[in-house]
């Protein structure tokens, strides 16, 4: 069976053409200093609300989202977030453990897609600007509710 | 053939849902430390699993993570309890992680395609309908690692970018995941963890005291599907 193309007894993962949400990019670009927050703990502190959008869908999907993110600053700058580039799917940090965490995230519910930044530092004069994040979201029409087409 | 555009190519193997486990966390039955619970996928070999959740605990964001396997079962690190999110479930494809496929031979071109405007049809129904497209298998790069080469890397063909998705597997008895395929995320901070920029992924093994822990890899790399690539707003801060 795992050789075959395609085999009917699965089920494809769906992105539905009709739907002009179904692959949707947001290019954020940070150009300014977000404020420092020495609030611990950091998952305490508000986020940045990037952008929203409605999906169409009254469940919610399965969906993939998929950061592309240049970080400000250069490598071995410590008043920076460095300068590094990262890429992946939902939550990603940049977390140095020296009380700093830079994360791109995204939410989906029943209605929406909602991307995030959470900027957390305890150093005030820690620069944000010239962070660029690239967000896709793939959104498939399948549900999330217990299938089974092995049997 | 300009496959982009198309919503099944015979030249590629779908990407298709084998399972979807929904309470993952409470699922199947109980498994040794690391993991809380394993869970039977019943394909026989070790699979793409990709577990997701929305916000819960004192997590305020989405997951998506590839999940442990074995030719088995699925494994679940429920690390809730530690501020981490549970997931809410778990999409099983029937996609073989350990078994080289290569399509690499075909390339292909950006391109749109024209949305149709038919009805809302519900496609959790279907198991294939022409309405939709699906991400399909360009290519599985496994590699057994050795102590003098635990480098490995894939390069797509295409030209443009794919999705990736990693695994390693255990044979550290120390690790308690031995014989299992470990997910490695992209951008983890800690290993195993898979870097790419699209086009070039890098995996690896590693060692513990001297000794391969890990000794295989696995890339796999699926065809955007890129359907509205027109989709694309700007936000400035």
């Amino acid at each position: 069976m795992r050789d075959v193309i395609y085999n009917s007894k699965y089920q494809n993962l769906h992105m539905d053409r009709a739907n002009p949400k179904s692959m949707f990019t947001v290019e954020v670009n940070i150009n300014s200093n977000l404020p420092y927050n020495p609030s611990q703990p950091y998952q305490d502190i508000q986020p940045t609300l990037l952008y929203e959008y409605v999906h169409g869908y009254n469940y919610i999907p399965q969906f993939w989202g998929l950061w592309d993110i240049k970080y400000g600053g250069t490598e071995g700058d410590y008043t920076t977030l460095g300068g590094i580039t990262r890429r992946g799917y939902g939550f990603i940090t940049h977390n140095t453990g020296f009380g700093l965490t830079a994360s791109f995230y995204y939410t989906v519910d029943a209605v929406s897609v909602k991307l995030y930044f959470l900027f957390w530092s305890v150093n005030s004069g820690m620069k944000t600007t010239g962070t660029k994040a690239v967000f896709t979201g793939y959104l498939f029409a399948n549900g999330r509710t217990s299938q089974d087409y092995t049997v | 053939m300009p496959n982009i555009t198309v919503n099944f190519s015979s030249q590629w193997t779908s990407i298709q849902v084998a399972k979807v486990i929904a309470s993952p966390t409470t699922a199947g039955e109980p498994a040794s430390y690391p993991y809380s619970r394993k869970i039977p996928h019943g394909l026989g070999y070790p699979p793409l699993a990709i577990g997701m959740a929305p916000p819960n605990g004192k997590a305020s964001y989405n997951i998506m993570e590839g999940v442990d396997v074995d030719a088995t079962y699925v494994y679940i690190e429920d690390d809730s309890g530690s501020g981490g999110v549970a997931f809410d479930c778990v999409v099983v494809y029937a996609l073989d992680i350990s078994k080289d496929f290569d399509f690499s031979q075909y390339t292909s071109e950006v391109d749109d395609v024209q949305q149709d405007t038919h009805g809302n049809l519900d496609l959790r129904k279907f198991l294939l309908h022409s309405r939709a497209v699906s991400p399909m298998l360009l290519a599985v790069d496994v590699k057994d690692y050795t102590l003098s080469d635990m480098g490995h890397t894939y390069t797509s063909p295409l030209n443009y970018p794919t999705f990736q998705f990693g695994y390693v597997r255990w044979v550290d008895p120390g690790s308690g995941r031995v014989g299992i395929w470990q997910s490695a995320p992209l951008a983890s901070q800690a290993y195993p963890w898979l870097r790419s920029d699209g086009y070039t992924s890098v995996l690896g093994g590693t060692t513990i005291a001297g000794v391969l822990a890990t000794d295989k890899g696995s890339i796999i790399t699926l065809r955007n599907p890129a359907i509205i690539s027109e989709n694309k707003v700007v936000v400035t801060i």
